[in-house]
């Protein structure tokens, strides 16, 4: 039964690995150990068994101090979130086997060793996933000597670049909240930045809010941005650039009819620029202007069926024209021509009757 | 004839010289330094007082702070997180490497055969030796001596089975160990103090300059000399026989 006890206990702290040799940094785990001996054990063994026992315990601990390190998964340091957890869940399964009857625990002991280990990685979560960019500065114990200190995650120096687009007289955000911002350590002020074509920079922003909003954006404010997020050292935690395109004013939704005007009104002389304005506006907004973009395509189509069959009479008339006696008239039909040419290559109206 | 024993003369104490500002302001030739030391708009934190005059880029001194740096695929996390006093041991020392335009005099081929430099025997103050070996005391490794002999299957260097991690001290039982093992004699633990100006401090406060110039320059002067006298000799002779 001694043995058998001293197993299960053993087998408990196996389980509470990775943290199992970090939690006897914490008072607490000692504290319950050291009851363990004092208390409980005089009570429930024999005397001369005890020494077996806690010694069986004490190996196991100290067994774990040597385990491997893995990267990924054990690295020596735990944070202080993860060790009050493990240290918790110690103390109450010590309790639950204390408090009830030893005699038959022992495979349950085994059952709850496997559902326990089953526990996810530790500090391998915190460095390599919730900050895949940037610094973060990370306070862990250090499972060897049980020294609290500021580890300093390094993934990389900047987090990327953004591109954003706003449309004229809307709100400009910018976001520079990562997820793993509110776990970090030393963290000062956010500072965003305008940055110019000569590279020289104008700070916006000094605080604690991370995002920034500009309302009304006008197309001078198109161009590039910084965030940084400071840190208590000299390196900052986080560096995000960002591009602001500022897009024409979006079109407010009216019936079709007006609102074939309007664009024709702003096209430009370019026949494909203009679609692309067009097309540009109309894709980002509701099924309404989706149908008139489809209108605009066929009034297009529709003008260059009429252009075509100009063009096939200014070449039927050609045919028709007498030889050059006629000169008078021919210099009249002529003039027509032309007149109808000019008209013709005039800047496209879709629609527009002649 | 006095003329050219005058010339010979002033010759023999300027050689030296020349050839000791050779060596002053140098880059090795390795894969990540620059072809000439230089200014740099900006470094990143422990590199920063190489600033004025570096032989290192901006992106080389980042690198230099990763606990597995593309510098050397070394990691120094083979037993474990290092305590942040010990990395920071570390991470000065690579800019060290990296980026000081001060270590001429120690600059060798790795393989006379090739063109790859590296330095050895830089000589390192007691006191940057011992603070190095002072914090590392609870961080944890697993080889006496770093060069060699390492796992690298994995494609990063992990302890070959049998190689239990312990404490620095069990496997550097000293500074000097230290020093010289962790880069196979790159550097070499000087028993000089830093104020002495006859060693080499492998990080410096911004503010107060770099130490290192002055240091180079003495080492530089010496050095050549030597060669320089070989070469003289017998020429003075061969002058001396004629005349």
């Amino acid at each position: 039964m001694g043995p058998c006890f001293a197993l299960s206990l053993s087998a408990l702290a196996c389980c509470l690995l990775p943290a199992g040799c970090c939690i006897t940094c914490d008072p607490t785990v000692m504290a319950a150990i050291k009851s363990l001996e004092t208390d409980y054990l005089p009570g429930h063994l024999d005397a001369k068994l005890h020494k077996k026992v806690m010694d069986l315990v004490h190996k196991a601990l100290k067994e774990f101090k040597e385990r491997p390190f893995n990267e990924g998964s054990y690295m020596g340091a735990i944070d202080d979130n993860t060790m009050k957890q493990a240290s918790w869940s110690f103390v109450k399964e010590l309790k639950q086997i204390t408090d009830s009857d030893v005699k038959g625990k022992c495979t349950e002991g085994w059952g709850l060793c496997l559902a326990l280990s089953f526990r996810p990685t530790l500090v391998g979560e915190y460095s390599l996933d919730l900050a895949p960019l940037g610094v973060m500065l990370q306070s862990l114990i250090w499972c060897q000597h049980c020294d609290k200190e500021i580890h300093t995650c390094r993934k990389s120096r900047d987090c990327g670049e953004r591109h954003v687009e706003v449309h004229e007289s809307e709100d400009m955000i910018l976001d520079c909240l990562l997820n793993w911002h509110h776990i970090s350590e030393g963290l000062t002020d956010y500072k965003f930045y305008r940055v110019w074509e000569n590279h020289s920079e104008t700070l916006l922003y000094k605080g604690k809010e991370p995002v920034l909003t500009k309302p009304m954006v006008s197309p001078e404010d198109e161009g590039k941005y910084r965030c940084q997020l400071d840190t208590v050292r000299s390196d900052p935690a986080t560096i995000i650039s960002y591009h602001v395109t500022v897009l024409p004013e979006k079109v407010h939704e009216e019936k079709p009819g007006t609102h074939i005007v309007t664009d024709e009104d702003e096209g430009p002389d370019d026949e494909s620029s203009g679609h692309q304005d067009i097309f540009i506006t109309t894709s980002q907004s509701s099924n309404t202007e989706t149908m008139l973009q489809n209108v605009l395509f066929w009034l297009l189509i529709s003008f260059s069926i009429f252009l075509l069959l100009g063009l096939i009479l200014r070449e039927r008339r050609g045919f028709l024209l007498p030889n050059a006696g006629a000169a008078c008239r021919a210099t009249e039909v002529f003039s027509e021509r032309v007149g109808i040419t000019v008209w013709v290559g005039l800047p496209r109206r879709p629609g527009f009757n002649g | 004839m006095a003329q050219w024993w005058q010339l010979l003369l002033g010759l023999w104490t300027v050689m030296p010289n020349w050839a000791g500002d050779e060596l002053l302001n140098v880059c090795m030739n390795a894969e990540h330094h620059k072809r000439e030391p230089g200014p740099e708009d900006k470094l990143y934190v422990e590199c920063i007082p190489w600033k004025d005059n570096a032989c290192c880029t901006d992106t080389t001194s980042w690198e230099a702070h990763l606990d597995v740096s593309p510098l050397h695929n070394f990691t120094l996390v083979h037993c474990g997180l290092l305590t942040p006093s010990c990395q920071k041991h570390f991470i000065q020392a690579t800019c060290f490497y990296q980026c000081s335009p001060n270590l001429g005099p120690w600059i060798q081929l790795v393989d006379p055969s090739g063109q790859g430099e590296r330095v050895v025997d830089v000589p390192l103050c007691w006191e940057d030796c011992e603070q190095w070996w002072a914090d590392c005391r609870t961080s944890y490794t697993c080889k006496s001596n770093w060069h060699s002999s390492w796992d690298w299957s994995q494609g990063r260097n992990r302890c070959p089975t049998g190689d239990i991690c312990h404490p620095f001290p069990h496997y550097f039982p000293t500074p000097t160990d230290l020093c010289e093992k962790i880069w196979n004699n790159s550097f070499k633990a000087s028993p000089e103090h830093r104020s002495s100006g006859r060693c080499l401090q492998k990080w410096f406060e911004p503010a107060q300059g770099n130490p290192n110039l002055a240091v180079t320059r003495l080492f530089a002067n010496t050095a050549p000399a030597w060669e320089l006298t070989y070469v003289l000799m017998p020429f003075s002779l061969f002058l001396l026989f004629l005349s």
